[in-house]
């Protein structure tokens, strides 16, 4: 038979038995077709209809035959989606124990579709259906349950991916998808699903991963289960294991869920607590309610702001040659200049508390005028952001005395400042202060204060979502005044961020159409896009609605919608809607705006995006060019990507100025934190930053970018980098939207002071069960080169006319020599030797003071234990050349060094979250009894207790003295 | 190689001597040659897998089974697959050497440099007339690849398919071969890998004609795309097979076309002699079938000049119309065409004789009486003669009228060809052909992405490796046309 098929040179002999009346005979046809397809599909297919008829023909018993011999034509003409349906036509014909490339292809191509069908809502073929869970049954059967989780994921699934979760190794299983799967999922709906399911999981073991679960339930905004859990945790205080791990959940829920959530937890605790307390007896109380007062701080962000604030203290390594050099050669009248000098001041010295800069230019500052003054103050904001405790004594100052006002400018200022100090932390005292600021505040210069307030209020009340907050910023926003509705609109999108508030949104856009104030138009498109942070899919009908505008600015208002709705998310369609913009949108500012986009939501695979934007960065339109800077900087901010640097550094070179400037910022993003050892380019950046301030003939753009530039690289003491998404891998709300607003500068130069959200403190901090910081060390595997701060810029030494050397005359020659032959003589004396010596002290002593003196100068501003505490350190430094070196904890430990960060082994302190190696972590004493050795905060608790203890004053360092800004000598 | 080469000729050496240097050179040029292959992997840049095919052939002509082993022996890594591992066995066996024992030192052997070993023991079988075994390597060879897809297997196992179908169409089952193409072209369809899918059309299509299965082969190539970025050699195969298909079956118009690209296509060097000659015998009936009278230019160009002079006899007949002569030269020149397989076409030739000479009779008289053609074109009667004129006129290879009555044909006036819109669409036709012509050359540029910058900083590199390249262009001399001569051997 099989001879007599391969002697075949023509199927047409086989074909014509279709033809024939019997059924047998066309059985056989069939029968023999279906075997040699392979060969004869080029012929076949000439009368696939032949076959189709007989597929259609109901009375013919082999018509499934004719379905799979008709599939498998279609398979070699190409036409999968006739080969499909016929194949699932051919019922139990179709088998999937096949391993050809036929069977191969159509199951795939069956995946594909029912995705295809389930993900679109339609209906499924129940004979799809069947194949699809024939594949997945053979998964399991072959144990490959990453392919599942994959299918049932992509189909919504949920039974298949719960079945698939339980069957393998459940713990490694749930964090894959906790880690790799869920972002990815664009629908939000389907997401909530997913996240339940995890709980759901976690929750069928003994001892779940509370930790997994809390960051579920935040997803999920579930802050009464959170509470229960850990109240859960802290129920036994004896069991200090789990104390320290509700410690480790809540200071892991304060870096990553939003304001809104952690505030209802703590609501939650409270209530759920007083109903236990009724049951318990009343001694136990006061034990349990430290615990449950720690864990409601921490939650509040007391705590993390309490620790970074020490951390970036205590490291601060700001190196204010740069500035001053800039300050000088920046020409302080123009107010562009000095509004370069404000910002890259405020950045370098974000969070550390070091106002040394403004105190020792004191005249500089004085000649701040209007708006340049608003920044000035809202600066401070910036430099002391975290003092919640000493906002208010802080700022007293500047904040408007009574209901009239005298400086609007720095009072507005003060107030954005009172709010950056309180960013995502906004007490309820501060709150309320600013609102009722917004309506105390009328007449001549009331929209300056109340600019100042809004986004005070927004930064504050970020995320929040309180209708109370939206109900004061919409009044504001229905005066129609330019300056103070700006304000408001942006105001109204930080409060709302991510809520996707209908009526806010509704309100938002039907002002947007009817004010005539571009500014408030702008801030609302910002705004709205605010509103829809994170929400991807759901953001689709509106991104479509805005998109269709005429007016400009609210199709601007779409490009931030995408980029805000998908930001980190990577999505596809949002790239190609944002790339379509950024070639073919008529405004300029919308195709910046759009390729600017990218970078939001592509942060999270930062090697994508200098491929993906470098023709874009060779745009004849500069906008695109800075768009495409800016990109780059914002998703591969920190990671000192060397395709981004070899696209940007070109562009410091532009032609036009704001390119220069857009670059300059990106590149400052990128090389953050980084030295010459680790990416060698940073001198050279660094240089080039200095070369445009110095060049007279550069443009006022180009410098101001340059100079904020230098503020970026050299952030917050150094010891900040950009942290747009946390440590565990999750989007960082505030500083995604800070970035957001950062990019705004271009319109309005206050709102470069957001950038202060994007600022992440780069720290280890392990603090024990009392929140206290033990003396601990950590080793890193790698040259600690790679990892040192930059050296300090040197001061040029101006030569100071040396004296001409006097002519020695023979006579006084030889005068000189018999002298030091005496001296020579007397040398030999034993009485004289003393004298020698004493001589040796006294030279050798100004120079070991000399040194100490420059130790000194490093610490300007910070106390003397912190120059003792670096002393030992730089010793440390020198011995670890080699490749080992520790790190002690509260130090800067950089995001590319983790990797070589390990606990050591056998220590006395062991993490709870096992690997952690930055930002807050809690440690596990082994050895509970011994006493232990503290790292003495250097903030001051509070000023009661200095007072308490003069003795520990030197120690600690009380809120620096208030001082004034010089400005009412200008005021006009 | 080659400066190797010249190096060492200054100094006499005694034949073992020279034996050992050739040897010696030979090791050098496979290893380079496999360190490009690895190179071209782990970048995934094809051009790198392409320098170390271009000189296969050069290898081809001294090639030593014992110094392939030797290298392969340094393969024998342990942690090699099995697929690879059994695949180099077999080589080795193949040919007649010692399989050496897996050793950890060895290196560990990737796809691709187990096909190019396969390939050239693929090339030593050939030339050693080993048929036999070749077919079997060839198949232990070809059952690798479609457990293996890789795109950077794509252009050497084009290759090895290639001596696959070459070892059974020498000795003389060629059929046998065909399920396998067939199914290998499924898998490379689905691959996506394009190099192997258009040398696997060509096989196929060579396949079927073999056997002068033009009805199949028509239907496969009107079933299947070819690779629109296919390498040139394989595209002008492709278009000279689907030539003579359509010319077999009729279509001329679309056969002369598929010709003329076929022509242009492919390299035009010594190396493709054969091809070229092979191509134009069709070309030329092809024309001569369409009416025309092809260029006397082509049968003056020195490669085709011997090669074509039968055909350009038959063009002289044509031409003039005279079928005496024709006759004549299709009887002395029989063997010929049979050998060239064209017979069936030259005899289809008979018709355009007679038309072309009453075509040259109605543009000499205005009027001719039917009798006097009869005589002029040797017809046997003036009803033959009639009916041929008639069927000419309704061709439209003429333009005349008969008078039945009278017994003669009256030519129409002649028409100005610049009066009408014919120079125009002439023009039109040739302004297409260059506008293509262009748009496919700018397609088929590459710029690698952002290189341009790498080459300002590097300038001085870049001449350096231009360099290079030039010179091993000049040194290989065009043999990266691997089929070129295999084909010059059996047409």
């Amino acid at each position: 038979m099989s001879a007599e098929v391969e002697a075949l040179t023509s199927a047409s002999s086989l074909i014509s038995l279709l033809d024939e009346e019997e059924r047998e005979l066309q059985y056989y046809g069939l029968a023999q077709l279906n075997a040699v397809t392979d060969r004869f599909w080029t012929e076949i297919s000439d009368s696939i209809s032949k076959i189709e008829i007989l597929y259609e023909d109901e009375s013919f018993e082999h018509r499934q035959l004719a379905a799979l011999v008709a599939s498998k034509i279609y398979f070699y003409l190409g036409e999968f989606d006739d080969a499909l349906s016929f194949a699932l036509g051919a019922g139990e014909l179709f088998s999937l124990a096949d391993s050809s490339k036929y069977v191969e292809t159509m199951v795939n191509h069956a995946i594909d579709n029912y995705i295809k069908l389930r993900s679109s809502g339609s209906h499924v073929d129940a004979r799809l259906e069947a194949v699809v869970e024939r594949m997945i049954e053979s998964c399991f059967s072959t144990k490959e349950y990453a392919q599942v989780i994959g299918i049932a994921l992509e189909s919504q699934r949920l039974d298949v991916l719960e079945r698939a979760l339980l069957s393998g190794d459940t713990k490694q299983l749930l964090a894959y998808v906790q880690n790799d799967c869920v972002d990815l999922i664009s629908s939000i709906h389907l997401q909530t699903q997913v996240q339940e399911l995890l709980v759901k999981v976690h929750m069928r073991f003994d001892e779940p991963e509370y930790e997994a679960i809390c960051l579920c339930l935040s997803k999920l905004s579930k802050p009464e289960r959170t509470a229960e859990i850990l109240n859960l945790l802290i129920k036994d205080e004896t069991n200090a294991d789990r104390i320290l791990s509700a410690y480790q959940i809540a200071f892991d829920l304060d870096a990553n869920a939003t304001q809104e959530f952690t505030k209802a937890v703590i609501a939650q605790l409270d209530s759920q607590q007083n109903v236990q307390q009724k049951k318990e007896e009343q001694e136990e109380e006061a034990e349990e309610s430290s615990v449950v007062s720690k864990v409601k701080a921490i939650l509040s962000g007391d705590e993390t702001l309490k620790l970074h604030l020490d951390f970036l203290f205590q490291n601060n390594k700001t190196d204010l040659n740069i500035l001053n050099r800039s300050c000088k050669l920046m020409d302080s009248r123009v107010s562009i200049a000095h509004n370069a000098i404000t910002f890259a001041n405020a950045f370098m010295h974000a969070g550390t508390t070091v106002d040394n800069f403004l105190r020792d230019n004191l005249e500089w500052l004085s000649r701040a005028s209007s708006w340049s003054k608003f920044s000035a103050t809202a600066a401070l904001g910036v430099i002391h952001r975290g003092q919640i405790k000493h906002g208010f004594d802080l700022l007293q100052p500047y904040l408007p005395m009574d209901t009239t006002s005298a400086s609007p400018f720095s009072e507005g200022g003060a107030f954005f400042a009172l709010g950056l100090i309180h960013a995502c932390h906004g007490s309820e005292k501060v709150i309320a202060y600013l609102q009722d600021a917004l309506v105390t505040y009328q007449g001549q210069n009331a929209e300056i204060l109340q600019h100042g307030a809004c986004l005070g209020l927004g930064t504050a009340g970020m995320g929040s979502g309180s209708e109370e907050m939206t109900r004061a910023l919409l009044t504001v926003l229905y005066s129609d005044s330019a300056i103070s509705g700006e304000a408001a609109a942006l105001a109204l999108g930080l409060v709302m961020m991510g809520t996707n508030h209908e009526a806010t949104l509704k309100d938002m856009l039907l002002y947007a159409k009817e004010t005539v104030h571009e500014k408030i138009i702008r801030a609302l498109s910002t705004g709205i896009g605010l509103v829809m942070f994170g929400r991807k899919q759901e953001a689709d009908p509106l991104i479509e609605r805005l998109l269709e505008e005429e007016d400009p600015l609210l199709r601007l208002g779409a490009v931030h919608t995408i980029t805000m709705a998908y930001c980190g998310t990577g999505d596809n369609n949002a790239i190609r809607k944002l790339l379509h913009l950024a070639v073919s949108d008529v405004k300029d500012d919308i195709r910046r705006a759009a390729v600017t986009g990218l970078g939001f939501i592509l942060l999270r695979s930062p090697e994508q995006v200098p491929r993906m934007v470098e023709l874009l960065s060779e745009s004849y339109n500069p906008h695109v060019r800075v768009g495409s800077a800016l990109a780059l900087g914002i998703s591969c901010a920190g990671t000192g990507s060397k395709a981004a640097i070899a696209i940007l550094e070109p562009m410091l070179k532009d032609a036009v100025d704001f390119v220069v400037e857009g670059a300059s910022i990106a590149l400052a993003f990128i090389l953050i934190q980084q030295n010459d050892t680790y990416e060698s380019k940073v001198a050279d950046v660094r240089k080039r930053f200095a070369e445009v301030i110095e060049t007279k003939s550069a443009e006022a753009v180009s410098k101001f970018g340059a100079a904020i530039s230098q503020g970026i690289i050299d952030a917050g003491g150094r010891n900040v980098t950009i942290g747009l998404t946390t440590s565990d891998g999750q989007l960082n709300a505030p500083a995604c939207a800070g970035m957001l607003l950062f990019t705004q500068f271009w319109y309005w130069f206050p709102l470069a002071h957001f950038l202060a959200l994007s600022f992440t403190p780069t720290a280890l901090i392990a603090v024990n069960k009392d929140l206290k910081m033990p003396n601990i060390s950590l080793t890193c595997n790698a040259r600690k080169s790679m990892f040192a701060y930059p050296p300090k810029v040197e001061q040029p030494v101006i030569q100071a006319p040396t004296k001409i050397a006097t002519a020695i005359l023979s006579t006084t020659a030889k005068v000189r020599r018999s002298a030091a032959k005496k001296a020579s003589d007397e040398a030999e004396d034993p009485t004289s030797k003393t004298a020698d010596e004493q001589e040796n002290a006294s030279a050798s002593e100004p120079v070991s003071a000399k040194s100490e003196e420059s130790s000194m100068d490093v610490d300007e501003g910070s106390s003397p234990g912190a120059g003792g505490a670096k002393g030992s350190k730089k010793t440390v430094r020198k011995t670890g050349s080699d490749t080992a070196f520790a790190v002690s904890n509260i130090t800067r430990v950089l995001p590319y060094q983790e990797k070589y960060m390990k606990w050591p082994s056998g220590s006395r302190y062991v993490p709870v979250k096992p690997g952690k190696v930055s930002g807050v972590v809690l440690v596990k004493d082994t050895t509970p009894g011994e006493p232990e050795d503290f790292i003495a905060s250097r903030i001051s608790e509070a000023t009661k207790e200095a007072e308490e203890e003069p003795k520990k004053e030197e120690a600690t360092v009380s809120p620096p003295e208030p001082f004034e800004y010089p400005f009412d000598s200008q005021q006009a | 190689m080659s400066n190797n080469e010249g190096a060492t000729m200054e100094v006499e050496l005694t034949p073992e001597q020279k034996q050992a240097e050739e040897r010696r050179i030979l090791t050098e040029d496979l290893n380079r040659n496999v360190k490009f292959l690895e190179r071209g992997i782990a970048a995934s840049e094809v051009h790198y897998i392409h320098r170390a095919l271009r000189t296969v052939l050069a290898l081809r002509k001294r090639l030593q089974p014992e110094v392939l082993a030797e290298i392969i022996a340094g393969y024998a890594s342990p942690s090699n697959q099995k697929t690879v591992s059994d695949c180099l066995s077999s080589i080795l066996e193949a040919l007649g050497q010692q399989r050496p024992a897996a050793s950890s030192t060895a290196k560990v052997c990737e796809p691709e440099v187990c096909m190019y070993f396969g390939l050239l023991a693929q090339l030593f079988l050939l030339d050693a007339k080993e048929f036999e075994r070749g077919a079997q390597l060839s198949n232990v060879l070809v059952a690798m690849v479609s457990s293996t897809q890789r795109r950077t297997l794509d252009s050497v196992v084009s290759r090895v398919f290639f001596y696959y179908s070459r070892f059974f169409e020498v000795s003389g089952h060629l059929s046998d071969a065909r399920t396998l193409l067939l199914n290998a072209l499924q898998t490379a369809t689905l691959a996506n890998m394009k190099e192997t899918k258009a040398m696997l059309l060509t096989l196929l299509l060579r396949n079927y004609m073999h056997y002068k299965l033009y009805d199949q082969a028509e239907r496969l190539a009107a079933k299947t795309t070819f690779p629109a970025d296919a390498p040139n050699n394989l595209l002008a195969r492709y278009l000279y097979y689907m030539g003579r298909i359509e010319a077999i079956q009729l279509n001329y118009s679309q056969a002369q076309m598929h010709l003329l690209e076929a022509t242009r296509k492919a390299p035009s060097n010594a190396a493709t002699a054969g091809f070229q000659q092979m191509v134009h015998k069709i070309y030329v009936i092809v024309e001569l079938l369409m009416g025309n009278i092809p260029e006397r230019s082509i049968f003056r160009v020195p490669i085709l000049k011997k090669p074509l002079q039968p055909y350009f006899e038959l063009t002289q007949a044509v031409r003039v119309g005279d079928l005496a002569q024709f006759q004549d030269v299709v009887r002395r020149y029989q063997e010929k065409f049979l050998e060239d397989q064209v017979l069936v076409l030259v005899q289809r030739l008979r018709h355009n004789v007679i038309k072309a000479g009453i075509r040259s009779i109605s543009i000499a008289y205005s009027r001719i009486s039917l009798r006097d053609i009869c005589i002029k074109l040797h017809l046997d009667s003036e009803e033959d003669a009639e009916y041929i004129v008639a069927k000419a006129i309704r061709d439209g290879v003429i333009d005349a009228n008969i008078d039945h009555e009278k017994g003669y044909v009256k030519s129409a006036e002649i028409h100005n060809v610049y009066a009408t819109s014919e120079p125009q669409h002439a023009f039109d036709r040739r302004i297409t052909f260059c506008l293509n012509l262009y748009n496919e050359s700018v397609k088929s540029m590459r710029y690698p992405g952002g290189d341009h910058r790498k080459e300002l900083a590097y300038a001085d590199e870049a001449i350096k490796r231009e360099r290079e390249y030039a010179h091993e262009l000049e040194n290989e001399d065009f043999d990266d046309d691997v089929d070129g001569d295999a084909m010059d051997q059996d047409l």
